[in-house]
């Protein structure tokens, strides 16, 4: 639906030149939620804003459902444009129109007749739950209610594909919560490709099928979700899934942990399970095995594409010998144990 | 007392409307439009033509610099041209207008600068032409802030129609000076001030009141 290819961007500043996108390469299918994750300055906003053309690559072409982007002149760009709608972090609502007017707008701009245009944002606002709000003004909404118009608005002329840039960057947890359902069920519902950047892992495993990671202007790793939590290969890509999960240590506990063992000390592990881990009960089986005691510290797991993701951090006590043969067996089930610490 | 007042201030206040509305009429057809150009041909907006906002800006910062009162002056031949005499009331209105035009452009550019340019984006998005943008987009979110700019120089065009008596044109500021100073009739200069003062007050109340019924920032 969406294809990058060999796209390209560089900016002039003060005499000096940036890359903000080097040659890269992108294809989004039809129906699915893509997320391209980065940090601040990636250049995930530039490239966003190269599929709609907002910014014109120096370089590369853009294909949205076949059509070349760069090749067209004005005016049909203008019209392929109704196929690419986009939300953004601030909203980009009117102020001086109601809720109505704001998703009239694009309807006014294709040139729907009044009663088309009545029935269609009717349908709109009870898609995104603010059939009521039709006649207020967006500043007296929430930053989510503005989102949902936003939303509304973006979907008038029944779009091809969704752009979102950041659109829930600017949101409390709970309000992006709810906004990223909305924007799943509008994906399923109308077979919507979504398109979104953003800087948030958990954005990435809530709602995407598949995601990239860019840096420095380059997409350094993508693929499904599941998959990528399960076997990132890069730094960049491990710090980010680590940035969703939050283990924690108590206080009282991190005070009993040292960095050499010690006679009386035991290790405290942490366990990576990824997506290709067996489904097998590992730990039970760990004590048993070797005669060991697991004491679980803290833990967070996750299913992401139907495959088990999860941090664990266990303390360790037995032999001195069984330990490393525990250890050894993780390790053949596809968990990968680390030696993070000695607890007293 | 000398002069009776009340249809000396009634005149000179019929004379002072007329340049100011007039004149305002004037400013507002050709500075609206003109402070659209002041901004939308900036480099990275709309129309962007950085030569001809560079002229532009010359043109309207020239306008600006010179004293209206030499304006007036300047420009007799000009007005004689337009509405073929340099003295009178009517003949006041071309330099009027010729003086506030770069006024009420700047202000205009000023409310457009005020549009956070994500709007413009979204507008751009959506597959709006810079006309659509223009009239949809632009026009309506800048309405408070321009009406805003009409009131503030339909007040400058008050002040300075008082300096019409320099040509014959009457108003307010010219009964004030004539006959309050030159005439040495405190009791005028004071009724011309009083006038002034509610005139200015209401075109602000006016321009207040509109501004708050159409503004939903």
């Amino acid at each position: 639906m969406i294809e990058l290819k060999q796209v390209s961007k560089t900016y002039t500043h003060a005499g000096r030149t940036v890359a903000a996108l080097r040659p890269l390469d992108l294809q989004v299918e039809r129906g699915e939620i893509f997320g391209i994750i980065g940090s601040s300055g990636a250049g995930k906003s530039t490239l966003i804003r190269c599929v709609n053309l907002l910014e014109r690559p120096d370089g590369g072409q853009v294909l949205v459902d076949g059509l070349d982007l760069m090749s067209l002149p004005a005016k049909q760009l203008r019209a392929a444009r109704q196929d690419v709608a986009m939300i953004f972090q601030h909203f980009n609502l009117l102020n001086s129109r109601t809720v109505f007017g704001n998703v009239a707008l694009p309807l006014e701009l294709a040139g729907a007749d009044k009663q088309q245009i009545a029935e269609k944002v009717a349908s709109l606002l009870e898609l995104v739950g603010l059939a009521d709000k039709a006649n207020s003004y967006p500043a007296m909404l929430s930053g989510g209610q503005k989102q949902r118009v936003a939303i509304a608005r973006a979907l008038a002329v029944d779009p091809k594909v969704l752009l979102c840039d950041e659109a829930t960057s600017a949101l409390d947890p709970e309000t992006t919560s709810a906004i990223l359902d909305l924007l799943k069920r509008i994906n399923q519902q109308l077979g919507l490709t979504i398109l979104l950047i953003t800087h948030e892992m958990d954005v990435v495993k809530r709602i995407c099928d598949k995601v990239a990671i860019i840096d420095d202007g380059a997409l350094v790793e993508q693929g499904p979700v599941g998959e990528f939590f399960a076997n990132a290969k890069t730094e960049l890509a491990k710090r980010f899934i680590a940035s969703t999960m939050h283990l924690e240590v108590p206080a009282s506990y991190q005070r009993r942990l040292h960095s050499n063992a010690k006679a009386s000390s035991h290790p405290l592990v942490k366990l990576s399970f990824r997506g290709d881990a067996v489904d097998a009960p590992v730990i039970s089986q760990v004590a048993r095995k070797f005669n060991i005691d697991l004491s679980i510290v803290s833990a967070q797991m996750d299913y992401l594409g139907g495959n088990k993701f999860g941090l664990m951090l266990v303390e360790l006590s037995g032999e001195q010998a069984a330990i490393q043969d525990s250890l050894a067996y993780f390790e053949q089930h596809n968990i990968t144990a680390e030696v993070v610490a000695y607890v007293d | 007392m000398s002069t009776d007042l009340f249809p000396l201030l009634l005149k000179a206040t019929w004379q002072t409307l007329q340049m100011v509305g007039l004149s305002g009429l004037v400013v507002a057809l050709f500075g609206i439009p003109l402070g659209f150009l002041l901004h939308l041909t900036k480099a990275e907006q709309l129309l962007a033509m950085p030569w001809l906002n560079r002229i532009l800006g010359t043109v309207v910062n020239a306008g600006r610099s010179i004293p209206f009162i030499i304006l007036l002056v300047a420009l007799i031949p000009f007005t004689r041209f337009v509405v073929g005499t340099s003295i009178g009331t009517m003949a006041v209105v071309v330099p009027l207008s010729i003086g506030a035009i770069p006024f009420i452009a700047r202000l205009v550019e000023g409310a457009l600068l005020e549009i956070p340019s994500g709007l413009v984006e979204a507008a751009e998005a959506m597959g709006a032409s810079p006309w659509q943008t223009i009239r949809k987009v632009l026009l309506p979110e800048a309405l408070p802030g321009i009406i805003n700019s009409i009131t503030i120089t339909l007040v400058t065009l008050v002040s300075y129609s008082a300096m019409a008596g320099a040509v014959g044109g009457g108003g307010l500021g010219d009964v004030g000076i004539r006959y309050g100073y030159y005439r040495f009739e405190p009791e005028v200069m004071v009724a011309t001030i009083v006038v002034l003062l509610a005139l200015v007050q209401l075109i602000q109340m006016l321009g207040d009141a509109l501004v708050r019924a159409i503004d939903h920032r």
